[in-house]
């Protein structure tokens, strides 16, 4: 399979993580959290486009809420390549990490 | 915001974007507060808008490559329809180019100066009852009375010619100078001509100093330093060179080749309000306005001049011209030699006009093609290809065009200057830099808008699915009376032009052709200047003895060369009006040398009588003069015939007293350019002015030796000159000469702009018809029959076109003539003319095409379906 780059995996992850609540907002804030970087809005909604355009998202409209001036949430969630894709992820990582002398920062 | 958010994001759907922006601002008004989060909200609108512009920018780009390719395919596919285009645009460009770069210098001339807004030349305006002479110069107390009397001046600058032929000599290097000018040593503080050697301020303050120019400073010293060198002036006065200065640029109207020193004038010459040498010019305080002194110098004319002139039967007026109003206004007697406002607005009208022309070109060419190129409009269309997007792509192609157009109109107009020059009369400096630059894109926008919008429009029109269906040629059809008014126009424009030049051809011709009213053939012309006037007589007698030599006399002007203007008055009438006249001194040979008739009354006999009077100084006033005045005069001073003019008493120039004894029969004293003015002529035995000699035309090289001869016989110190009263008078119409190459060369420009038009539009009829002529040939038609059905509607369109140029052209000839004395008629034969040249012209531009079609076989055409 292709290889996602860092935010893709990351936003990927994040979709998971968050299961119904997975829609922009929660998710900069929660990337946010996670990797101590300010994600802002767009820098969620492009991985996320390009994320749908690969087939490992969809995405659907929710009701209007009022909390949102009336307007719609996108929830995003997982297709089943989007979890094979994060299970192969997973996988490569733990490869890369396994039998490799235990890393040290000296200080 | 949110409208403005919902502009600014990406196409798509922006319903849960919007949403989130929305959402944030609630999280952080709840945290924060109202302002926080209307500042947020703002801020992230605003910061999405650069690369919103980025990207439309990248996009444009990506799209405008594209068009690009396709106008430069399009071009390579189409060559005889980029040529033409591209020769056209080029000409007319060039044309452009040049003519505008002309009209610039011209509207900024003197602009080069330091605060030129703040100069002004002082203006006498002499304002009789039924005339006004407007005049450049003024009194030599001027310049001094006005800056002692008004604020807000600050500095004044009196100037005035040496002489016309000023004679220098250092060491064995001698020659006539004719731009000496006597300046006061304020004139660096006025104008900003750039002091190469000596001091500005203190250059031009001592008597006999003299400021040469770098040319003449090389001209005369060569490489070696000249300050402190003498110069000697008319062998009799030495100058010490003070100062050298830039060579004044070509767009300064006060163009000079030395510069003496005020003070060497004799002072008393210098307190005379009458006599008139001199041009003043003043450098206002910043926020002096002109306005502010006009009470200062009615006031001077009230104290100073207005007695004086009253008695003389005219009132002055003195005004302050802008220094930069001055090439576009020449007054009398002006410094500059331009033709005035007049002149640069026909200019500017052909440049515009010649450049129509060629974007009408592009116009027709395009428009003809449209139905050759419905198909790609109508797959654009079909694929989704805005209007705007497809009026883009045709004014790229229009604009691609301009540029190259334009690039090569510059390099063309670059090759074209040595010749643009000898066709304007003056040098013209070709700017380079930024300037040129803007002006080219500029041009480049204008040629491209000009000639793409009206394609644009048409092809972005189309229908696609009446293209796709096969009938795209028909609104290509319906644009066929445009494209036709477009080729009237354009040959409106030349035949009107073809025209013009014929007449100017005429004019010049007429009045070269019409009698002069005296002899000029044969009569050799040799100036004599001040120092020469006491060897006067002798010379006269010594020429007098040469074989060849008919008849000497002596005038202070040649006829031809026109006369200064005076004021004169008839005393017998007890009426205070006077008017001007012109006036000549001559002695008492003059009419056997020009062989001018008198109508009435006798000429002088020779008498004991002063010299002339020469500039600056006033003529004396105690002898009771004769007249002689010309027929012109006669009339306009009020007689009813020449007879009753004679012992009439007059007064000359306010002071002078005289008779009249006899009346001349009008003759051509100056150009035709203007009408007959009066003069009166006294006697005078010498002074400065010319000899002219009648030789015998069978020995006229002998002459010319022997008359030289004598000349350095008696006056060694001074270069011979001489030229032929005839070829003077040859040369008067020169600038109406320059004005009808002008007019030719732009009338060619036109006419092969047109032509040029007219070829790609035959050549494009030519194709579409194909099948059509194919057919008719396979039914029997005649090659000739062939030729004609092509070029019958050409024809038409030039007849016309000359219909609507023929009265244009008339109204122009007719204004344009109203400057000259006597006017050559416009004949029905001049428009015929034109009408035939055009006509032929343009049967050449077609019949290539034309005749090729009918020589193709019927069968080669038909093959293809």
């Amino acid at each position: 399979m292709r290889l996602l780059t860092r935010s893709e995996e990351f936003v990927l992850l994040a979709v998971w993580r968050l299961q119904e609540n997975a829609y922009s907002v929660p998710l900069s804030e929660e990337l946010t959290r996670q990797t101590g970087q300010k994600w802002s809005l767009g820098a969620v909604y492009m991985p996320l486009e390009r994320l749908q355009k690969k087939g490992l998202v969809t995405s659907y409209h929710t009701d209007s809420t009022s909390e949102r001036g009336g307007r719609q949430k996108r929830i995003y969630e997982l297709t089943r390549s989007g979890k094979k894709a994060l299970l192969a992820i997973r996988t490569v990582e733990e490869r890369m990490w396994s039998g490799i002398r235990s890393l040290v920062v000296e200080p | 915001m949110a409208w403005l958010l919902d502009r600014l994001l990406p196409d798509g759907d922006h319903r849960a974007p919007l949403g989130d922006f929305e959402e944030i601002w609630h999280h952080i008004k709840d945290e924060r507060g109202t302002l926080r989060a209307h500042a947020w909200y703002i801020l992230a609108v605003l910061g999405l808008i650069p690369r919103r512009i980025y990207n439309s920018i990248y996009f444009g780009l990506l799209m405008l490559q594209n068009y690009l390719k396709t106008s430069w395919r399009n071009m390579l596919r189409n060559r005889t329809w980029s040529a033409v285009n591209l020769l056209s645009l080029t000409l007319g460009t060039a044309c452009f180019l040049l003519i505008a770069i002309y009209v610039h210098e011209e509207s900024t001339f003197d602009a080069f100066h330091t605060d030129a807004d703040r100069i002004y030349r002082v203006n006498v305006d002499f304002i009789g009852q039924s005339y006004t002479f407007a005049n450049a110069l003024s009194a030599a107390p001027m310049g001094p009375a006005i800056q002692t009397t008004a604020s807000g001046v600050d500095h004044a600058v009196r100037i005035s010619q040496v002489r016309p032929e000023v004679l220098l000599q250092v060491g064995s290097m001698r020659d006539f100078e004719e731009n000496g000018f006597y300046a006061d040593s304020t004139l660096f503080h006025v104008f900003s001509f750039e002091m190469l050697e000596g001091d500005p301020g203190s250059a031009l303050v001592a008597p006999q100093s003299v400021v040469l120019t770098a040319s003449t400073a090389r001209k005369y010293f060569g490489r070696k330093n000249p300050l402190g060198e003498f110069v000697r002036m008319d062998n009799t006065t030495d100058l010490t060179v003070t100062g050298v200065v830039q060579d004044p640029p070509t767009n300064s109207h006060f163009r000079f080749d030395f510069l003496i020193s005020f003070s060497s004038l004799n002072p008393e010459r210098l307190t005379n309000w009458f006599s008139n040498p001199y041009y003043t010019f003043l450098k206002l305080s910043p926020n002096k306005s002109e306005a502010s002194l006009r009470p200062v110098l009615a006031r001077l004319v009230d104290d100073n001049m207005a007695a004086d002139a009253a008695s003389a039967g005219v009132s002055i007026r003195l005004w302050l011209q802008p220094l930069l109003d001055i090439r576009m206004n020449p007054q009398g007697n002006d410094l500059s030699d331009g033709r005035g406002a007049g002149h640069v607005f026909i200019l500017s009208g052909i440049a515009l006009f010649i450049l129509f022309l060629a974007c009408i070109n592009f116009v027709n060419l395009a428009t003809a093609r449209s139905s050759t190129r419905a198909k790609e409009v109508g797959m654009r269309k079909v694929i989704g290809a805005s209007r705007g997007q497809l009026m883009g792509q045709v004014l790229g192609e229009s604009g691609l065009l301009g540029l190259i157009a334009c690039l090569a109109g510059v390099a063309s107009a670059r090759a074209a200057l040595p010749w643009f020059e000898s066709l304007v009369g003056r040098t013209v400096a070709f700017p380079f830099g930024w300037e040129l630059t803007l002006f080219i894109l500029g041009l480049a926008i204008l040629v491209s808008l000009l000639s793409g919008i009206v394609p644009a429009i048409q092809l972005s029109r189309l229908q696609p699915i009446g293209i796709l269906k096969g009938n795209g040629g028909q609104s290509a059809l319906r644009g066929a009376a445009f494209r036709n008014a477009l080729v009237v126009f354009q040959f409106t424009v030349s035949v009107a032009l073809i025209v013009v030049t014929i007449m100017v051809y005429r004019q010049v011709g007429y009045m070269k052709s019409i009698e002069h009213g005296i002899s000029t053939d044969q009569i050799a012309v040799i100036p004599v200047n001040e120092p020469q006037v006491a060897a006067i007589p002798t010379l006269k007698e010594q020429f007098l003895r040469l074989p060849g030599v008919e008849a000497v006399t002596w005038a202070n002007r040649a006829p031809g060369t026109g006369a200064s203007g005076n004021l004169i008055r008839r005393l017998d009438t007890g009426e205070d009006d006077s008017m001007e006249n012109k006036y000549i001194f001559a002695d008492a040979s003059y009419l056997d040398v020009l062989g001018a008739s008198m109508v009435a009354g006798r000429y002088f006999e020779p008498h004991p009588a002063p010299a002339a009077p020469s500039l600056g100084s006033p003529m004396a006033t105690d002898v009771r003069r004769q007249f002689i005045l010309n027929e012109t005069s006669v009339r306009m001073l009020g007689w009813a015939s020449p007879e009753e003019a004679i012992g009439q008493p007059l007064e000359f120039g306010g002071s002078v007293l005289g008779d009249v004894i006899g009346v001349m029969a009008d003759f051509q004293f100056q150009p035709l350019t203007v009408s007959m003015q009066p003069v009166i002529f006294q006697y005078a035995p010498a002074g400065q002015g010319v000899l002219m000699v009648r030789v015998r035309t069978d020995r006229l090289p002998e002459s010319l030796a022997s008359l030289e001869d004598v000349w350095n016989a008696q006056q060694p110190d001074w270069p011979f000159m001489v030229t032929f009263l005839d070829d003077e008078f040859d040369a008067l119409y020169a600038s109406e000469e320059q004005f009808g190459r002008m007019f030719s060369t732009f009338a060619i420009l036109a006419v092969v702009i047109a032509c040029l038009g007219l070829f790609g539009l035959a050549t494009f009829s030519v194709q579409r018809r194909r099948r059509e002529i194919a057919i008719r040939k396979a039914l029997g038609a005649t090659d000739g029959g062939v030729v004609l059905l092509i070029s019958r509607k050409f024809g038409l369109l030039i007849l016309v076109a000359n219909v609507l140029a023929w009265p244009l052209a008339w109204v122009f000839v007719k204004d344009w003539q109203q400057a000259f004395a006597v006017q050559a008629s416009m004949t029905l034969w001049v428009f015929l003319g034109a009408g035939a040249i055009s006509l032929l012209i343009a049967a050449l531009a077609v019949s290539t095409q034309s005749i090729q079609a009918s020589r193709t076989r019927p069968a080669e055409a038909l093959r293809v379906e």
